[in-house]
């Protein structure tokens, strides 16, 4: 445990916002890639440190600060889809104006904007598989472990994110 | 191996989680097909898109606001604040002057290796505003305050010296800690922040030293 995280689990806000300045960027690109949602991703993200500050008590520096909040942020993540439930699901995050805004023509970033608004067009299942596997770098065990899905619908989901994935940039 | 079965198993290979047999079947087959073989490129393709990702994305500037508004004080765990016994004696013991001269010389090296907005504001005594300055600030009281400190070791019982020693070695190992941080990241403000929390810190226990002393 590094003196600033330990600083932090005694109390010491200006110490856990020091945490949270090295470790924000990383998460809230988890949350928007894993939501498709920039609105929900800003919650979800509030949420992880929140739930972090909580629990910080609780991390005794066996892996990496970084390592144990992002598996944090995985579960929040994960943990808001199996509390809010299908009906609640955002219409189609394809459909919300920020995520899909697209650069003036000839702007610099334009392939990598689509291959994010390709993501975030991608049903539910798929595109939380799709981050986790092939953008976070988590095996499909691993993958299975966190969702409570088998490997073999991990595996499966991946393959059909990964086709539609193609279908969308070629369009 | 035909062309379905091949495309079945191009998600594996191209994650290297086919075995070495497998993999040479479907190796064999796309160096023949061309349509597989363009298949494969195309998932390639993807695949390199994705590790080019950007692994951070900004999130809105008010988001620590809105975060620090929900975090709950903790209670049970305050910040350690450094705790001066009374003075009880005027027993003298040099033992405790090595650390204070040395905080002293480490503070006026400080000094000495601060930026140009430094230097300006120790010539100029403007209102310090960069985080520069504010630790050209902090440098100059705790040179002053230790140099005093240290040149009256007998006004301060060894068992009050003891205790400054220790809290001192405390702050000045979150103050390492934090200035090696804020080396490797530059300009970062939480980082500041806290280090110029941890020289205030070191400032009041050294405050709180010197006027112990005086009241002996």
């Amino acid at each position: 445990v590094t003196d600033t995280v330990r600083l932090a689990q005694e109390g010491d806000p200006e110490a856990f916002r020091a945490l949270y300045e090295t470790q924000v960027g990383r998460i809230f690109a988890l949350c928007l890639r894993m939501s498709g949602n920039r609105a929900e991703a800003e919650e979800l993200t509030q949420n992880v440190f929140v739930r972090a500050w909580e629990r910080l008590e609780s991390f005794r520096g066996e892996s990496a600060f970084s390592t144990w909040l992002h598996r944090l942020a995985v579960n929040e993540v994960l943990g808001t889809k199996r509390s809010s439930g299908r009906r609640e699901q955002r219409e189609s995050t394809a459909h919300d104006p920020e995520v899909l805004e697209r650069p003036k023509s000839g702007a610099s970033g334009a392939p990598m904007l689509d291959l994010e608004n390709a993501i975030a067009g991608l049903p539910e299942g798929a595109r939380r598989i799709f981050v986790l596997h092939d953008v976070e770098g988590y095996q499909h065990e691993e993958i299975a472990n966190m969702t409570g899905i088998a490997t073999g619908t991990s595996k499966a989901q991946l393959h059909r994110a990964r086709r539609l994935l193609r279908e969308a940039l070629e369009r | 191996m035909n062309c379905e079965s091949v495309r079945d198993l191009l998600d594996d290979y191209v994650d290297g989680a086919l075995p070495e047999e497998a993999a040479g079947e479907v190796r064999a087959h796309v160096a023949v097909c061309a349509e597989c073989r363009q298949e494969l490129e195309r998932l390639e393709s993807l695949l390199t898109q994705v590790r080019a990702l950007p692994t951070s994305v900004d999130p809105p500037a008010d988001m620590w606001d809105r975060i620090e508004a929900r975090l709950a004080p903790r209670s049970a765990a305050r910040i350690p604040r450094p705790v001066i016994s009374p003075p009880a004696t005027h027993a003298q013991s040099a033992r405790f002057r090595p650390r204070w001269l040395q905080l002293a010389a480490a503070a006026m090296l400080l000094m000495a290796v601060s930026s140009a907005a430094t230097v300006a504001w120790l010539r100029h005594g403007s209102e310090p505003r960069s985080f520069t300055a504010l630790q050209a600030q902090y440098a100059r009281a705790t040179v002053e305050l230790a140099q005093q400190a240290a040149a009256h070791p007998e006004n301060l019982s060894p068992e009050t010296r003891a205790v400054l020693d220790r809290n001192l070695a405390i702050i000045d190992d979150a103050i390492r800690e934090a200035e090696q941080a804020l080396n490797s990241d530059r300009g970062n403000p939480g980082l500041e922040r806290m280090l110029l929390a941890r020289y205030q810190q070191r400032l009041e226990l050294l405050q709180r030293a010197t006027k112990a002393g005086e009241a002996s």
